[in-house]
């Protein structure tokens, strides 16, 4: 009865149907290869490569963590030497603010030039300047600059010290022209000057 | 279809199969796993500032 059963199983029919088939040595060569390619790409499409990808992408992850890994410790790294170098120049941050200020600040830009005028004794007769937004400009972290004209009289000394303090002053200031006139002759020795020149301000 | 056919069949299906998994690996090794907002991040950071200019700020008259 055990006998009969396995005979009729499928597997005993397909081998007794092949049996004659492969009595042939080519015929049988052909269906060995044959079906151990077949056998082969079946494997490969659902175990291998699924298997292997998986492995291949996991290396790949622990290596690019350990990557980020290191990156992040450098960042830190650099933000701890970021701390200890602004703790430096902490009281210095002002400065800067007055240098480069974030509005265009140009009433407090005109008192600088008139204290620098009283200073060294130098009048000014006319102070223009062109049209500058008084609130926040919408190009953030882009230089800006406003034109100022400037007519003044003085002597020469007076007023040679007089562009050097500007110059020299905190608020960035550029002169692009200065024009020298002579005022109430050449006996009095004074002299009229305009000055075309920028500041500057970042938002 | 005769057993040549079969065997070229065969020879075929293994050969793309094969392709498609070396294709699959070398993808595999090339993306990156790592995400924007990390690589964003990651972005070096210079943590010097440019002392020399505030010296001569320091210098600067403050009117």
């Amino acid at each position: 009865m055990f006998t009969d059963i396995i005979k009729n199983t499928l597997l005993h029919k397909t081998r007794k149907g092949i049996k004659p088939v492969l009595k042939n040595t080519k015929t049988a060569s052909y269906f060995t290869i044959t079906l151990t390619l077949f056998s082969l790409s079946f494997f490969g499409l659902f175990a291998i490569r699924p298997t292997l990808l998986t492995a291949v992408s996991l290396i790949k992850e622990v290596n690019d963590l350990n990557k980020l890994s290191i990156d992040y410790e450098n960042k830190i790294g650099n933000f701890i030497t970021a701390q200890s170098e602004y703790e430096k120049i902490r009281n210095s941050i002002s400065l800067i603010d007055k240098a480069l200020p974030q509005y265009s600040e140009f009433p407090a830009f005109v008192k600088i030039m008139e204290n620098l005028a009283v200073k060294n004794s130098f009048i000014i007769n006319q102070f223009q300047i062109d049209a500058a937004p008084i609130s926040l400009s919408p190009d953030k972290d882009k230089l800006n600059q406003f034109n100022f004209i400037m007519v003044g009289i003085g002597s020469y000394p007076n007023m040679r010290q007089y562009l050097e303090d500007v110059v020299n002053s905190l608020r960035l200031v550029s002169i692009d022209s200065l024009d020298f006139s002579s005022e109430g002759g050449t006996v009095a020795g004074i002299l009229r000057v305009s000055v075309k020149g920028k500041s500057y301000y970042e938002p | 279809m005769n057993r040549k056919e079969l065997y070229i069949l065969a020879i075929i299906t293994f050969l793309t199969v094969c392709a498609w998994i070396i294709f699959g690996f070398l993808h595999a090794k090339k993306a990156s796993t790592i995400d924007d907002k990390n690589l964003i991040n990651i972005v070096p950071l210079t943590p010097t500032f440019d002392n020399e200019i505030i010296m001569e700020l320091e210098q600067r008259g403050n009117f």
